[in-house]
Formats: C-alpha cells, sequence, structure tokens
C-alpha cells in the first residue's frame, strides 16, 4: 500500500507482516465477491467466537466431580454475563455445528473436493471430526444430569467398538467408574488436544484455500479483491450468526443446568444434544444383536466414502461420482431429518419420558435453590441433593414409609403408564368400562381396560373438556387391596397415566417430633392423622376419653414435651435428668399433669412393656433425633413398640439406612429444611422469594 | 461513496460490533469479582470476659467464621486472629483490639520475645503493645478493630469485637469490601 505510517513500515522492515496482509487482502476473489464464499469465513469466526468464551469459561470452570457442577453454577448464576458467556458457548457449538454441515454441502455440490484440493478436503474432514469431538466432551463437562448421562451413553456406544472398543473406552473413562479421570481426560481433550488440531489444520485448509483460490468457475469475468469487499460479506455473515446466537442466549435464558451428575439416580430421561439426535435414534432402530450396524457400520460407511471421495473421483466418471455425493450427502441429512424428527416425535408421545422430565425440572430447580441460599456443601455438588430433606429424605420416605404412613395428608402415590401396542389394543376388551354413563370412544375403553388391572373396580369416570387443545378422561375406583387407582388419558393418544394411591394405614409423619405432633395427639388421638387408623395403638384414646385435662393445660404438656423432653441430650439418663424436676425451684405444670396422667402408662428411661404391664412405648427423649432413629430402626424394641409384638405392624429398618440417610429423614419429619421457593419457574427467581428462603435456613443442623 | 469505500467502511464497522458482543460480557464476565456486591456481614462477636485479660499480657483469639468460597460454603472455621490488649485503669478505653495481620504483606503478628511488643516474623515489623510502629517496615500502625462499649469495672463485661480485613501495603487503613 501507498501511504503507510512510520510504524508500519518500521514494523513491516522487520517482520514482512504488514506487506504479507495487504498482500493477501489484495489477492483477487474469482467469480467476484459475494454470499457464496462466506460459508468458510463464518465457520472459522463461529469457531473463534467458541475460542474466546471457551478460554474465558476456562478462567472459572472447575474439572473435578465435586466441584465442576458448582462452579458452572457459580458462572451462570453469580459471574457478571457469565449466563451471556456460557449461553454463547453452549449454543455456538450449534452455530459450529451447523455452518460446518452447510459448508461441507456446499463443498460437495460444487465438487471443490477435486483435484488438486485434495488436501484441503482431508483437513476438512479431519476437522469436522474434532468439531464432533468438541462437542461431545463438552457435553458432559458441567457435570449435570443431562451430560453425565449423555457421555455414559457415547462412551458405551464407543465401547461397543469391535476389539478395541472396550480399552478405547476404558483409557477415554480413566477407569470403569466415571469420575474425577473422565473429567480431567475430557477436559483434557475438549481445551487441548481438540482445539490445537483445529487450529493447525485450519492454519493448513487457509493457506491451500489461498493456494487454490476459492472456487468460483461460473462467473470468471468478475474479481474483486479480498480486502474490502469480501471481507466485508465475511464480517456480515459472522455478525448475522453472533446475533442469532446472542438473541437464541437471551430467548432461552442461557444454557440451562440441570441437577448435579447423581449416578444412583435411576430415571432421568437421557437426550444427547440435538445434533446426535439423529444417531442416538439410528441406535434406537436396531435390536441389541445388530445395535452395531447403526453405532459403527453406517456411520462408518459414510464417513469412509466422504474420505476417499477424491480418489473416487480419479477411478470412476467424474459426473457419476458428483452426483453419488450430492445424493449422498443429502441422503445423509434427510435421514438424520428423520430420524431426528421421529426422535423427537417419540418423546413428545412419550408419557413415562414427560413424567421423567418433569422430576427432572423439579430436581434442577431445587438444586439452583439449595445452591443459592446455603452454597454447596465443601464434599462436592452430589451431596447438595442428598443432604436435602425434600430431596433425598422424600425419596426415602416415599420408598420405605409412605406405603403405610401419610406425610401431609399424602402417601404412596405410584405413577404408571401404560403404552399399549396396537395388538394389545385390538386384543383389549372394549365392553369392560362400557357402561359408565359416559360416551367414551372405542379406542378409549380399549386403552382403559388394558391399562387398568382385572380387580380394578370403577367408579366414576370424568371428561375434561376445558383444556380447548385436548380432552382428558379420567377413570376413578379402587382395585382389590382397597387402594385408589386413577387412571388417565387424552382422547386421541393411547398411553394411559395410572395412579394408585397407597391405603393409608399409620400416622402422619409431617412434623413428627416436633410440639405441634404432640399438641395434636393430645387432642384428638383418633384422627388418622395419629392412631386413628391404628386400632392396636388404642390406648391414647382410651387415655382421651376419661382424660379432664383442659386444653390449656394440654398446651402445658405440650410445652413441656418442646421444652425438655425434645431437646434431648446424649449421655444423660432418664433418672438423672427427672433430678432437675425435684428442685421446687423448676415445677413445669405440663410436667405434673403428665405425672397425673400420661406416667401412668408411659415410663422415662428404663422400663416399658417388659411384664410390667406397661403397654406404652418410654418417652424418655420422645421427638430428639436419638428415639426417631430407634424408632426407625428398631420400633420392636421392648422399650418402644415391643408390648404390640404380636401385630407389630412397622418392620425395622437398622442396617438399611445410613447414617445420613436417617438424619436426613428425621430433618424431613421434623420440618427443618428449606421449603420450596414459591415461584414457579425456578429460572427466573425472585430476589423476594430468595430472601425468604434464606431466613428459613436460620435453624441449626 | 463508492462500492470500496462502502465495502471498507462496513466490514469495520460490522467487525467493530462483533468485537463489542464478544468484549463488553467478556470484560464484564472478567471483572465480577470487583463489581459483586458483598453483604457486610462482619458483627459484633464475643471473644471473652474482661476479667481474663491481664494488663500488659496481650492475649489472642480465632476469629470462627463460616466461609463461602465461590460456590462453596465452608463450615465455621478460624478466618483470623484478633490480639486483646488490657488497658490501664485510667485509659479511655478498657480494652484495644488489634488484627493480627500484618499491615505490611499479612504475614500473622505475634507477641516478641520480651512481651513487651508485637513481632512480624516475616520482614521483622517490631510494634508497641498499642499497635504503633517502632521501625517503619511496615507502612502504618497495627489496625485496631472496633470494639463494643463496655463497663471497665465489671470483670464479667463481654469482650465483644468486629472483626475486619484491611488492605495491606498502604499507610492508610482501607477497609476490604
Ligand atoms: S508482612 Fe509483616 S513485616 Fe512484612
Amino acid at each position: 500500500m501507498r501511504n503507510r505510517s512510520q510504524f508500519s513500515e518500521w514494523i513491516d522492515a522487520r517482520t514482512g507482516l504488514v506487506s504479507r496482509v495487504s498482500g493477501l487482502s489484495g489477492e483477487t476473489v474469482q467469480g467476484g465477491a459475494g454470499l457464496r464464499h462466506v460459508f468458510g469465513s463464518a465457520l472459522a469466526g463461529a469457531f473463534l467466537i467458541q475460542l474466546i468464551t471457551g478460554l474465558l469459561l476456562m478462567t472459572s470452570y472447575v474439572p473435578s466431580s465435586s466441584h465442576a457442577w458448582g462452579s458452572v453454577w457459580f458462572i451462570e448464576r453469580e459471574m457478571m454475563l457469565g449466563w451471556v458467556i456460557r449461553g454463547l458457548h453452549h449454543f455456538g457449538s450449534s452455530a459450529v455445528v451447523i455452518l460446518l454441515a452447510l459448508h461441507l454441502v456446499q463443498t460437495i455440490v460444487m465438487a471443490s473436493y477435486r483435484a488438486p484440493r485434495e488436501f484441503n478436503w482431508w483437513l476438512g474432514l479431519i476437522m469436522m471430526f474434532a468439531v464432533l469431538g468438541l462437542a461431545l466432551t463438552g457435553y458432559l463437562l458441567p457435570w449435570d444430569q443431562k451430560g453425565y448421562w449423555a457421555t455414559r451413553v457415547a462412551t458405551n456406544i464407543a465401547g461397543t467398538t469391535p476389539v478395541i472398543g472396550p480399552l478405547a473406552q476404558q483409557v477415554l473413562v480413566g477407569g470403569i467408574e466415571y469420575g474425577n479421570q473422565t473429567l480431567t481426560r475430557l477436559y483434557g481433550l475438549h481445551v487441548g488436544l481438540l482445539p490445537l488440531v483445529i487450529i493447525l489444520c485450519l492454519l493448513g485448509h487457509w493457506a491451500l484455500a489461498r493456494r487454490h483460490g476459492l472456487n468460483g468457475k461460473e462467473r470468471p469475468q468478475r474479481t474483486d479483491s479480498y480486502w474490502p469487499a469480501q471481507a466485508f460479506y465475511n464480517l456480515a455473515a459472522i455478525g448475522l450468526v453472533l446475533a442469532i446466537l446472542l438473541g437464541v442466549v437471551l430467548y432461552e435464558g442461557g444454557a440451562g443446568l440441570e441437577a448435579p451428575a447423581d449416578p444412583t439416580g435411576t430415571d432421568y430421561p437421557a437426550r444427547p444434544e440435538w445434533y446426535f439426535l439423529a444417531l442416538y435414534q439410528l441406535l434406537n432402530e436396531f435390536e441389541s444383536d445388530t445395535e452395531i450396524i447403526g453405532t459403527m457400520v453406517i456411520p462408518g460407511t459414510i464417513v469412509t466414502i466422504l474420505f476417499f471421495l477424491p480418489i473416487l473421483d480419479r477411478l470412476f466418471p467424474k459426473r457419476l461420482v458428483h452426483f453419488g455425493a450430492c445424493a449422498l450427502i443429502f441422503g445423509v441429512l434427510g435421514g438424520a431429518g428423520y430420524l431426528m424428527s421421529k426422535a423427537l416425535l417419540a418423546d413428545w408421545n412419550d408419557a413415562a419420558f414427560i413424567l421423567a422430565r418433569q422430576e427432572a425440572d423439579e430436581q434442577r430447580d431445587r438444586a439452583d435453590q439449595l445452591a443459592e441460599a446455603n452454597g454447596l456443601p465443601p464434599d462436592g455438588a452430589s451431596y447438595l441433593m442428598a443432604r436435602d430433606p425434600l430431596s433425598r429424605g422424600m425419596d426415602l420416605l416415599e420408598a420405605n414409609c409412605l406405603s403405610c404412613h401419610a406425610y401431609g395428608g399424602k402417601v404412596r402415590v405410584q405413577l404408571q403408564v401404560a403404552q399399549p401396542t396396537a395388538e394389545q389394543l385390538a386384543s383389549a376388551d372394549p365392553t369392560r368400562f362400557a357402561e359408565l354413563g359416559q360416551s367414551l370412544s372405542d379406542p378409549v375403553l380399549r386403552s382403559l381396560a388394558f391399562a387398568l388391572p382385572e380387580d380394578f373396580m370403577a367408579e366414576e369416570v370424568r371428561r375434561d373438556e376445558n383444556d380447548v387443545t385436548q380432552t382428558k378422561v379420567i377413570l376413578k375406583g379402587k382395585n382389590a387391596g382397597g387402594e385408589r387407582v386413577e387412571a388417565e388419558l387424552v382422547e386421541g393418544r393411547s398411553h394411559v397415566i395410572v395412579q394408585t394411591e397407597a391405603v393409608q394405614s399409620a400416622s402422619d409423619l409431617e412434623a413428627f417430633g416436633t410440639r405441634d405432633w404432640i399438641r395434636g395427639l393430645l387432642e384428638d388421638p383418633t384422627s388418622p392423622k395419629y392412631f386413628g387408623l391404628v386400632p392396636q395403638c388404642g390406648g391414647m384414646a382410651e387415655w382421651k376419653a376419661g382424660s379432664q385435662l383442659s386444653s390449656e393445660q394440654l398446651d402445658q404438656v405440650a410445652d413441656f414435651f418442646a421444652e425438655y423432653v425434645i431437646p434431648y441430650r446424649e449421655g444423660v439418663s432418664a433418672a438423672s435428668w427427672e433430678l432437675q424436676f425435684e428442685d421446687p425451684e423448676n415445677q413445669h405444670p405440663g410436667y405434673e399433669h403428665f405425672l397425673n396422667e400420661c406416667a401412668n402408662c408411659h415410663f422415662w428411661g428404663l422400663g416399658g412393656a417388659d411384664g410390667t404391664g406397661v403397654d406404652a412405648p418410654n418417652l424418655y427423649g420422645w421427638g430428639s433425633p436419638t428415639w426417631t432413629r430407634r424408632m426407625i430402626e428398631e420400633p420392636g424394641a421392648r422399650d418402644l413398640y415391643g408390648y404390640l409384638a404380636d401385630h407389630e405392624q412397622m418392620p425395622g429398618f437398622a442396617g438399611q439406612l445410613t447414617q445420613e440417610d436417617l438424619d436426613v429423614l428425621i430433618r424431613l419429619l421434623k420440618g427443618d429444611f428449606l421449603p420450596v421457593r414459591d415461584s414457579e419457574d425456578g429460572s427466573t427467581t425472585q430476589p423476594a422469594a430468595a430472601g425468604i428462603v434464606v431466613d428459613a435456613q436460620q435453624q441449626p443442623d | 461513496m463508492n462500492r470500496r469505500q462502502w465495502f471498507q467502511f462496513g466490514a469495520a464497522a460490522i467487525g467493530a460490533l462483533i468485537g463489542l458482543v464478544l468484549a463488553v460480557p467478556g470484560v464484564a464476565y472478567l471483572l465480577s469479582p470487583l463489581l459483586k456486591r458483598r453483604t457486610d456481614d462482619s458483627d459484633f462477636r464475643t471473644l471473652t470476659r474482661l476479667g481474663d485479660l491481664v494488663e500488659g499480657q496481650p492475649r489472642s483469639f480465632s476469629i470462627i467464621e463460616e466461609q463461602r468460597d465461590a460456590w462453596v460454603s465452608y463450615p465455621a472455621t478460624p478466618v483470623g486472629t484478633v490480639w486483646l490488649v488490657r488497658q490501664p485503669e485510667d485509659a479511655p478505653e478498657p480494652v484495644i483490639a488489634l488484627s493480627a495481620e500484618c499491615p505490611h504483606l499479612a504475614c500473622k503478628i505475634k507477641v516478641s520475645g520480651d512481651g513487651k511488643g508485637f513481632l512480624c516474623p516475616c520482614h521483622a515489623s517490631f510494634f508497641e503493645l498499642d499497635g504503633s510502629r517502632v521501625n517503619r517496615i511496615s507502612p502504618r500502625g497495627m489496625d485496631t478493630l472496633e470494639v463494643e462499649p463496655i463497663d471497665p469495672n465489671d470483670p464479667n463485661a463481654e469482650i465483644r469485637v468486629k472483626f475486619h480485613r484491611f488492605r495491606t501495603g498502604t499507610e492508610e487503613k482501607i477497609p476490604l469490601a
């Protein structure tokens, strides 16, 4: 260039850089500048965006199985615009994949794989694999449910490769278990090796593209220089990509983060990122013995053909190969589109998936809420949920207790999804529920007949037409065990959701171990909340029938429990504990009433139902974690409900629950947990809700 | 404007816009530690009773606090040390509290060998029992901390101190947010 500044002259004299750049930018674009040539640059631009946002994320991310989730959560929720950076990086991967596909299609359609551009074609293919590798490895890094389970699936697919598969999988995963080594290895690939491969190939790809010139044979008469015309188009394309990305990020509110990875969890509905969905569906298309066709043979063949394309071009008639290549690429894209929509449609129709997804959403919001209120425990994100009474505790309660007990009026509800096949529907008996007084269509009757057990007795049926988009049919009744059963289906779909409610046969455990519970019991022991459903525990009802205690006096008894009994201290014997009430200074009216009314049956400390004629549990320390733990582990102990040995109902759980599980269960009973935040949508937390939440967390563990 | 100039201008404008869209969130992201609000939750906390302190014999106490390190909450652990120095009868305050964090480069200050003052072992800063400098290694004297006023005649009075950190290496005592 003519009018260079002195400074650029100085630089140029020493490096040649300025001349080189202006030489490059002055190069001509055959066929004139235009949008036809932007795909490669847009792809490179998108890759650059990934590089920048990726480096930024690296400054805050920790590749460790205990802290990866926390660090990503911190980026999302606490760092300024961290969600934008991560969102750009997340959706940027989709942009890269889309642009890659466009670039690939264009290259094939324009037959740019032909000599002398073979090496460029091969470099491009290598980069394509590196890009897919980046997408795959990046998915795991947040170590949330989504990434964890998807990566398990992906690495297991790698494991099905003949001969080297299992070894390759073990090397990739860093052992047999998924954990720290998996993360660090995949992280190394994601931020080190794969980007390096891409950058090196990109330099070569670019240099070769310059060497051969852009493929512009159709308008040979026009030429432009690279700068500024083509540069403008390229930048415009990159700008457009970035604008769309930003729009998606803002619209979606960032990339989102699922609950921390839970290897013990069972029904997380793992799905890969959309661009792998076709591969995922391809896998589902085959039975397990032919699965390898879907995982290896088909993708492998396509890739091999692509690699040998420039060579095939030499061996066979050029037009034929070109036609074949075009047919292949459009066939692959069409097939991928078909498989993808099939996978999406299957999920949309799959009630089990929808339910699992709902649960996953709840867990995600809960994890976010817990992290926001208290931060993460030092031992890692997996303990976030494991120490939350509402998450882990509720799971335990449902699994172990709610088939007899209730919690807050709720018993165990089992959800099952019946998804009949066409033959099963055909063989179902449509007359079974025909007499319900509602005109139900034949398919609905057949679905219901298929879904509900033989012993189901229908009671009422309802058609809910309030929703304009769908009509629900709800059929209620009981099964032979007396359990309430409710079947629900949407007209036009065949699957039925069957809900079976256990029959409550024991007390309601909500607030067990608190003053409220004992006060409620003293008020009305025959309520189903207490011993109404347990006839063998009728002693309290007998007492109530004969008791003269006023409501105030009952309050005093409850107060006495709250003040003296529940705050049990380990290692203090009942006798020495009781000594404090001998002191005339320390007379509690509740204690008096207890002695007069309750002590006829209940003891403190030693004693209980061992031949002394006492048939009531020992109440020393009632409601304390220690007492409740014993009650859970050994309800048939002599000082507890041993006197009921003959019709003992509650099994002991000794040895079946870990200490942590017991703790979290007892905290759940006592109501010692962070209440679920009000806002329906967890992704947009109102600060007000968060404030309430923080206050509620003041209780000690 | 001819075609070439138009392209030149357009390319520069779009390039600048792209740079901006990436740079703004990027810079904000990197600067988050500066911009993050931190609630001042430091409060007076009880360390000991007046009667347990002897004039001329400084005693050190740990400040125990729950700590939040980015996303991790650690259970209560010692986060700092405070020296309490009982003052003579006629002094305006019965007790002064000095942070054990050296204002020079944040090493931990101990009582000097003779017990008549304080010493920072890192670069040999000496301080008087009231925290003032003996030599000029540290840019300022030891940082005093706020002590809740008490009745100087009640040996059972609780000594309550508000713990705080200050920037090191400055002459002025600048609290860290
Ligand atoms: S840090 Fe205390 S003297 Fe340098």
